[in-house]
């Protein structure tokens, strides 16, 4: 064992003492009241948010300042929630849309569907419908998700299929791979992964939840989610998918080899692919998700985000006008598309100059024109609910017998459904079913 | 031989013990020498075919501008200063709940002792508040302050303050007319030394690891410890930072590893032998 020498503890201790003592008194300073500039104090975790102040700073008087947060379900939420309690909350807050509701419910956000207003017209509904809770409007979009089919060109021409318009082409396109060789699947399943179905069941029209004048209905047995429901138990049933836990090393590993030769994901998983599959570069191309039929092209989502207003903020209407910069402006947009792989939510943004840009990794194919094509097609009705925990762990604790083939999705459902309600009511919200 | 078989039976368990608690050090050094996609595509606990650690480790060190150093200087800065102030914090209450008796006393380390059985987390939210209402969000103090509170340093103290230091040694201390403090500086605190380096060590590594408490009351960057910044890193949405954060994991044992190899020739027992009749 070696034998720490005296001489050097005695420096590690002084230079630690050193810089404790150098840190106390800069905390001491930075515990001075801010000066009296009214910045608006921005929290979020998007890496590429700091520049984009900084593009506001440098043009506008209004100064703003970022902070980072962790990422909101890993405790950002959790952060602002406490802040808006201890009433020292910053006006600006990056939310997913899928907790847009939750935050709302607990009293975080502000309606700001006054001010809003004069900028209703930069965006489609669907990206709206994302922002609502009753009769308010609790944020501003930022981003759309979009879900497409992401796939091995080389994998499909070998078994002669291409990629298919129908989920009912899908499963027989998955039977002929399937049976050509064995060891490949078209495509990869989890049946108790919420976010995964969450984007069929948006795609096919239905909707997990609504509100109306301050009641939420819920509807995770809905008939839409069963008919998604139905259709991945035969595939499992079939063996015509593989039943796996994406995103897993073992699953990006199949990618890689071809095993599993599709995946249906949104806009920005398209460089997480880059990064985790290098290995299979230029054998990648995006199509449309396969349609319930071929007269309704409809598109689910899985991610999106905006910026709200947090309580207490005392200049709403200004944080208002920097959120829709923000999701607006040329600039603003250009990089978050570059460093963050966004795709804007605002109408305006979907033509911007990078996003038509050839992508080596997907054998020059310019992958964010598929998606172009495919946001306006969201379907709009899919509203997310008051209480994002409790729908994920209601949904995941239900399906898990699924797995060794005890329970049925669609028997899934009702379990789900009924545990849901539960969940809610203990939580003090008034439900409807 | 019955006692041969019962050696090796036992030699037999703490081996499979070695094995469990070196497997992850194990993996997370042969998963830093890869780039991020090699991690899913070469076995788990061998090295891949290239060897990146030197690139991942300067990746790690200029990524952000060099953030990782900051926030390593961070969490030294709080686990050692905190653990430093709740040893000797710990120390004293100890020796005052072994060596005086005063009104009270039962009730209040009764209540010490039941704060043990409190997850940490669950004062996080209490704490913000109160941070928030002096002003200290977002400052040193609203991690070190918390820190220096070790219920169970407390009763270690108190318990090595009754076994080791003699009453009739402070008895002669104080017939040489040593005041209260100078009895407790120089006399009892050497001899409880080797137990505090434990409460030492126990509230470094607890403050090192902690979470929660900095997650919510820092806001700045700048200030984390490495813990936070590392597990940032890791939730980043729709960026692959495998490579970051396990290089960086490795990275922040490092000065774990340097406390616990440095300090354990102070680990001695009986210090005390003999002591009276010197």
């Amino acid at each position: 064992m070696s034998k720490a020498r005296p001489k050097a503890r005695g420096i590690v201790s002084a230079a630690v003492s050193a810089a404790m003592l150098g840190s106390m008194l800069a905390g001491c300073a930075a515990t001075a009241p801010e000066a009296e500039n009214s910045e608006l104090v921005f929290w979020g975790w998007n890496p590429a948010y700091e520049k984009v102040v900084d593009l506001w700073n440098s043009s506008h008087d209004q100064q703003v300042k970022f902070e980072t947060t962790a990422s909101g379900g890993d405790g950002g939420y959790t952060k602002m929630q406490a802040a808006v309690k201890a009433g020292n909350a910053p006006c600006l807050a990056q939310v997913g849309n899928e907790s847009v509701p939750t935050l709302t419910v607990d009293g975080s956000l502000v309606d700001i569907s006054e001010e809003i207003d004069q900028y209703r017209d930069g965006f489609p509904d669907s990206a709206w419908a994302a922002m609502g809770v009753g009769e308010g409007i609790y944020g501003v979009p930022v981003d759309i998700a979009p879900l497409a089919l992401f796939y091995r060109a080389d994998v499909y021409e070998k078994f002669g299929v291409t990629p298919a318009t129908t989920w009912e082409q899908f499963a027989a396109d998955s039977a002929t791979v399937h049976a050509a060789d064995p060891n490949v699947y078209l495509s990869s399943f989890a049946p108790a992964i919420t976010y995964q179905i969450a984007g069929f069941v948006q795609q096919a029209g239905g909707t997990w939840y609504s509100s109306e004048n301050d009641q939420w209905k819920v509807s995770m047995n809905g008939a839409e989610t069963k008919d998604v429901a139905a259709y991945w138990q035969k595939m499992m049933d079939e063996d015509l998918t593989k039943v796996t836990d994406p995103e897993t090393p073992e699953w990006f590993a199949a990618v890689q080899d071809g095993t599993i030769a599709s995946y249906v994901a949104p806009v920005w998983w398209a460089t997480v692919l880059e990064g985790a599959a290098a290995g299979s570069s230029g054998k990648w191309r995006v199509a449309p998700m396969p349609n319930i039929d071929d007269d309704t092209v409809s598109t689910g989502t899985a991610g999106g985000s905006a910026t709200s207003v947090l309580t207490g903020c005392d200049d709403v209407q200004g944080a208002v006008d920097f959120a829709n910069w923000m999701s607006t402006d040329d600039g603003a947009l250009e990089i978050l598309i570059e460093d963050a792989a966004s795709f804007p939510a605002a109408t305006n943004g979907t033509g911007l100059g990078s996003l038509s840009e050839p992508l080596e990794f997907y054998g020059g194919q310019k992958v964010y024109e598929v998606f172009a094509a495919a946001a306006p097609t969201i379907n709009p009705n899919w509203q997310f609910g008051p209480a994002n925990a409790e729908t994920g762990s209601a949904y995941a604790d239900a399906m898990k017998p699924v797995l060794d083939g005890t329970r049925t999705m669609v028997e899934g459902l009702d379990v789900a459904q009924a545990s849901l309600v539960d969940a809610l009511t203990t939580k003090g919200l008034s439900v409807t079913e | 031989m019955p006692r041969f078989t019962s050696r090796l039976f036992i030699r037999g368990v703490l081996f499979l013990g070695v094995v469990y608690f070196l497997i992850p050090i194990w993996w997370l050094l042969t998963a830093s020498t890869k780039s991020s996609s090699e991690l899913f595509s070469s076995p788990p606990l061998w090295f891949g075919e290239d060897f990146a650690l030197l690139d991942n480790i300067v990746a790690v060190l200029t990524r952000q501008d060099g953030l990782f150093v900051r926030w390593m200087l961070n969490s030294l800065i709080y686990a050692g200063g905190g653990a430093i102030g709740a040893t000797l914090l710990s120390a004293a209450a100890g020796y005052v709940f072994a060596k005086y008796s005063f009104p009270g006393k039962g009730a209040l380390f009764g209540a010490i002792l039941a704060s043990i059985l409190l997850p940490a987390s669950l004062l996080v939210m209490p704490l913000y508040l109160l941070f928030s209402s002096l002003g200290m969000i977002n400052t040193m103090w609203a991690v070190i302050i918390p820190s220096l509170v070790s219920p169970f340093g407390v009763f270690l103290a108190r318990i090595t303050a009754q076994e080791s230091v003699p009453d009739d040694l402070l008895d002669a201390a104080r017939i040489d007319g040593a005041g209260e403090i100078r009895i407790f500086s120089t006399i009892a605190l050497p001899i409880m030394g080797p137990a505090l380096l434990t409460v030492f060590l126990f509230s470094f590594v607890g403050i090192w690891n902690n979470f929660f408490l900095p997650m919510v009351t820092l806001n700045d960057a700048e200030l984390w410890p490495a813990m936070l910044g590392l597990y940032f890193w890791g939730s980043q949405p729709s960026e692959l930072n495998y490579h970051f954060v396990i290089t960086g994991s490795l990275l922040s044992i490092i000065p774990l590893a340097i406390a616990f190899i440095s300090l354990q020739k102070y680990w001695r027992v009986g210090l005390t032998a003999g002591a009276v009749k010197i």
